[in-house]
């Protein structure tokens, strides 16, 4: 227990109140990534199953969230991981794989988001100022067990919920083929990549990661050597979506010499 | 390959990604010092984003941060205004039910449960003064900022920014004195 120096009951009072504020100095600030990806794959499936009232669709992101490692059980293969090596070397191997199936389910919708803390310009806290040496005057007490409730309601939006779980199983379907290619791709088969994203394109016409299967693409001619192609399909890709988050993907690949 | 239904199917995702990385640890850290409860705050967050995800075209440029605090501070009031009242300062008792469920250092269990203690005094806070007083003081955001987030005269702000203190020192002071009483702190 740390001891105060002798001070008068106000000042210990102001004193007590500043600790407090600063206890809050370094409040955690969780990463984005897998919240993305959460939202990322309720928000398509709710929009699949064509949910238009915003409260029932709230609703059905909180059920799709519970249904989360489930999903993620049949979303992620093995090749699943490979995502991760879509912008760099692949690096998947089976410990890394079997962890990010249970955690990241439809993760493939989106390329992986940094993972740091995010930035917040207002961190300042204007009376919170550790005083130099101060710290909270307690004793430690012994510590209670936690309780843990879910506090999610799971009463209603089943209508939704049921939408949402047919979208997400064609969304999942997406995913696994999608991870396919990526598979072909990490073993350099431009061939096989493509004629999987030819599946693709015949099977999910209106597909919600097209923006996807058409990097994938140009990946996969890139694998193959067929630079005019790569060059065609940049561009066009490029022009139509400039600030997709495969853009710098893109540009890339087009630049290879 | 793209279809331009897919496209525009997929486009609202995509900013909302960039939203997702600029802002989401600041938008959870908002909702769990408004007091939202642990249990709650993953949803709580994804709430925000939902809601911002359906009004893209309604968020000014640069506008970003102000515009998910606000929809931030309604998720957050409508749950908090669901919860039971918090018990009284009367009830010393209640005001030491503080989870430390890890054992830790000292100096980090000291620090856990002074934060935890911050959340024992801001549940007591009425919500429009703990709204203000979180936004000021732990956020670091100007009066004038809040009484536009608000959507509330700036005189108003300032007011109860001055009343948020008022009670906030109060309710520390009394649990100063009831830890003292306990004897974990100095008298």
């Amino acid at each position: 227990m740390t001891r105060q120096p002798d001070l008068t009951p106000s000042a210990k009072d102001a004193t007590f109140e500043r600790l407090l504020l600063d206890s809050a100095r370094d409040d955690a600030l969780p990463s984005a990534g897998p919240a993305f990806q959460r939202f990322s794959a309720a928000l398509a499936a709710v929009a699949t199953a064509g949910t238009v009232n915003p409260e029932l669709a709230v609703r059905a992101v909180r059920r799709l969230a519970m249904k989360w490692s489930a999903i993620g059980a049949v979303a992620g293969s093995a090749a699943t991981a490979l995502w991760f090596g879509y912008a760099a070397a692949p690096r998947a191997n089976a410990p890394q794989a079997s962890a990010a199936a249970a955690k990241v389910a439809v993760l493939a919708t989106s390329p992986p988001l940094a993972m740091g803390p995010s930035r917040t310009p207002e961190d300042s806290a204007p009376r919170a100022s550790t005083a130099p040496g101060a710290s909270l005057p307690l004793q430690t007490r012994k510590p209670r067990a936690a309780t843990h409730t879910s506090g999610i309601s799971d009463d209603a939006g089943r209508a939704s919920a049921a939408g949402a779980s047919a979208a997400s199983s064609s969304l999942l379907a997406e995913v696994a083929l999608l991870d396919a290619v990526r598979a072909k791709l990490a073993l350099h088969d431009g061939a096989g990549a493509l004629q999987l994203l030819a599946g693709y394109q015949r099977k999910f016409p209106r597909g919600q990661l097209a923006s996807d299967a058409a990097a994938l693409s140009i990946e996969a001619f890139a694998a193959e050597g067929n630079r005019a192609e790569v060059q065609r399909r940049a561009a066009s890709f490029l022009e139509r979506t400039p600030n997709d988050p495969h853009a710098e993907r893109v540009r890339g690949l087009a630049e290879q010499p | 390959m793209t279809s331009d239904g897919a496209r525009s199917a997929a486009t609202p995702v995509r900013n909302v990604r960039a939203l997702f990385e600029a802002h989401y640890g600041a938008v959870w850290r908002l909702l769990r010092r408004f007091g939202v409860p642990a249990a709650q705050l993953d949803d709580a967050a994804q709430e925000v984003f939902w809601v911002a995800s359906r009004r893209l075209a309604d968020i000014e440029p640069q506008r970003e941060h102000a515009f998910l605090y606000g929809v931030a501070l309604r998720v957050a009031s409508n749950i908090l205004r669901r919860q039971k009242a918090v018990p009284p300062m009367s009830d010393a008792e209640a005001l030491l039910e503080i989870a430390d469920a890890q054992p830790s250092p000292e100096q980090a269990l000291e620090q856990r449960r002074a934060r935890a203690l911050l959340d024992v005094v801001l549940a007591r806070l009425p919500l429009e003064l703990r709204t203000v007083f979180v936004l000021f003081e732990l956020e670091g955001m100007p009066v004038r900022d809040i009484a536009e987030l608000e959507d509330i005269p700036l005189g108003t702000a300032s007011s109860r920014l001055r009343r948020a203190r008022e009670e906030f020192s109060e309710i520390s002071k009394r649990l100063r004195a009831t830890l003292a009483h306990r004897g974990e702190v100095a008298q």
